[in-house]
């Protein structure tokens, strides 16, 4: 049998190029908020990419492929700062990471960047630091990269109840944070802890 | 202000900047901030952060990088794929056992199955190579991939690198005729997969690239004429 070059159907969109290049862009913002460095977020994407490949035929069957992206891409995150706070030569990373909870961000690392960043910008990721863990992730997804609530209880496996009062909180310490004009890490974390 | 009517209003702050309100609740909400200067401020304040949230700036994605992201990933993927091939042939057996060879237009240079197939393009000119799948039987559905190199385009396909195809087998011998055509004189890979019900098959074709005729041909003139 001779098979046709212009028999593809084009319709159905199975290559892996065309699968994931809709996501890639969403993916590298998401990462940016993750690691706070441009070139940390390229990395990140670049080697979720590849571990995707071998997983071609399970995303052809995910129904909602944001949410699903979403979650492989924080699970590639935080194992890839478990390594880097297992190798010694990380050190000070490592302990950065602990003072905050376990993220580790670069923000202003980049200066072109932070000019593009309001004051209130500024002091706003000053704020994020002092929130836990849990509180920043959930501000960075569905505040600045706009996943819905449904989205990130499937993301974070956490149900919708718990992550609309976490919300609040985080909102609600945030703004005080910046009202009082002073930032004092280590209280804020103590208080929130309780969900 | 009644202190139990504002606990209530700022509790669904929330629900406000996130448009959760229903109208009704809406316009209660402005008519008691409107009067209350404590929720006032507390609007002020949420819609504030929340403008400022909204709009975190982002370094902007280099141009170019998806793509070669994604080709990346392809790439390594098809590579790693092909070093467990080698490694576990008699898992791969126990599927559908695919295989494919290569011919070339010219016939003595028909290639053995598996290893490494070699076929040599004249630089700017439309050549046609065959990739031979086998199948033991009749397939309904497989999946055919070519990844092409830098120098090579697959003609009628301009700019497109990973090209993809749903088609059936028939038992036995499947020809895929693809014009290729090279645009620069270096030797590159060609991979080229076939996947069918969790059996996939990949190889490489190795591609030499040579000047046609013994002095140098102006190459604009013929890349017009394919
Ligand atoms: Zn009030």
């Amino acid at each position: 049998m001779k098979i046709s070059l212009f028999s593809r159907s084009k319709g159905n969109g199975t290559s892996f190029e065309e699968l994931l290049a809709p996501h890639v862009e969403p993916l590298y913002r998401l990462a940016f908020r993750f690691c706070g460095s441009q070139h940390g977020a390229e990395d990140l994407v670049q080697d979720l990419l590849i571990k995707l490949y071998e997983k071609h035929n399970e995303l052809l069957k995910v129904e909602n492929l944001r949410p699903w992206l979403a979650r492989s891409l924080r699970n590639h995150f935080i194992d890839t700062l478990r390594q880097q706070q297992r190798s010694p030569i990380e050190y000070g990373h490592e302990a950065r990471a602990e003072e905050s909870g376990g993220h580790q961000s670069d923000y202003g690392a980049d200066p072109a960047h932070r000019l593009a960043m309001t004051q209130l910008q500024e002091s706003i990721l000053v704020a994020m630091e002092s929130l836990n863990e849990e509180q920043r992730t959930l501000v960075m997804m569905h505040d600045l990269e706009s996943y819905t609530l449904a989205e990130i209880a499937e993301i974070l496996d956490t149900p919708i109840g718990t992550l609309k009062s976490r919300l609040h909180r985080s909102r609600a310490r945030l703004r005080e944070i910046l009202e009082a004009g002073t930032i004092s890490v280590g209280s804020a974390c103590l208080e929130e802890r309780g969900e | 202000m009644g202190k139990m009517e504002c606990t209530q209003w700022q509790q669904r702050l929330d629900d406000y900047v996130d448009g959760q309100l229903s109208a009704v609740d809406m316009s209660a909400m402005q008519q008691h901030v409107a009067v209350c200067p404590d929720c006032r401020v507390l609007l002020e304040q949420q819609d504030r952060l929340m403008q400022s949230l909204r709009t975190m700036p982002v370094p902007p994605l280099r141009p170019g990088f998806t793509p070669q992201a994604l080709k990346l990933a392809v790439v390594q993927g098809q590579q790693r794929r092909r070093g467990f091939a080698t490694g576990f042939s008699s898992a791969l057996a126990a599927g559908v056992a695919l295989w494919a060879v290569v011919t070339f237009m010219v016939p003595d240079r028909s290639l053995q199955p598996d290893g490494v197939a070699q076929v040599q393009l004249a630089l700017y000119q439309e050549s046609t190579v065959n990739l031979v799948f086998y199948s033991p039987k009749p397939v309904s559905s497989a999946t055919l991939s070519i990844a092409l190199p830098d120098n090579v385009e697959l003609v009628g396909f301009p700019g497109e690198r990973t090209i993809s195809w749903q088609t059936a087998l028939t038992e036995g011998q499947n020809v895929l005729p693809l014009p290729l055509r090279a645009s620069g004189q270096v030797s590159s890979q060609l991979l080229a997969s076939i996947e069918s019900g969790g059996s996939k098959k990949s190889f490489h074709l190795q591609i030499g690239v040579f000047e046609p005729g013994s002095t140098s041909f102006p190459s604009p003139l013929l890349k017009n004429m394919v």
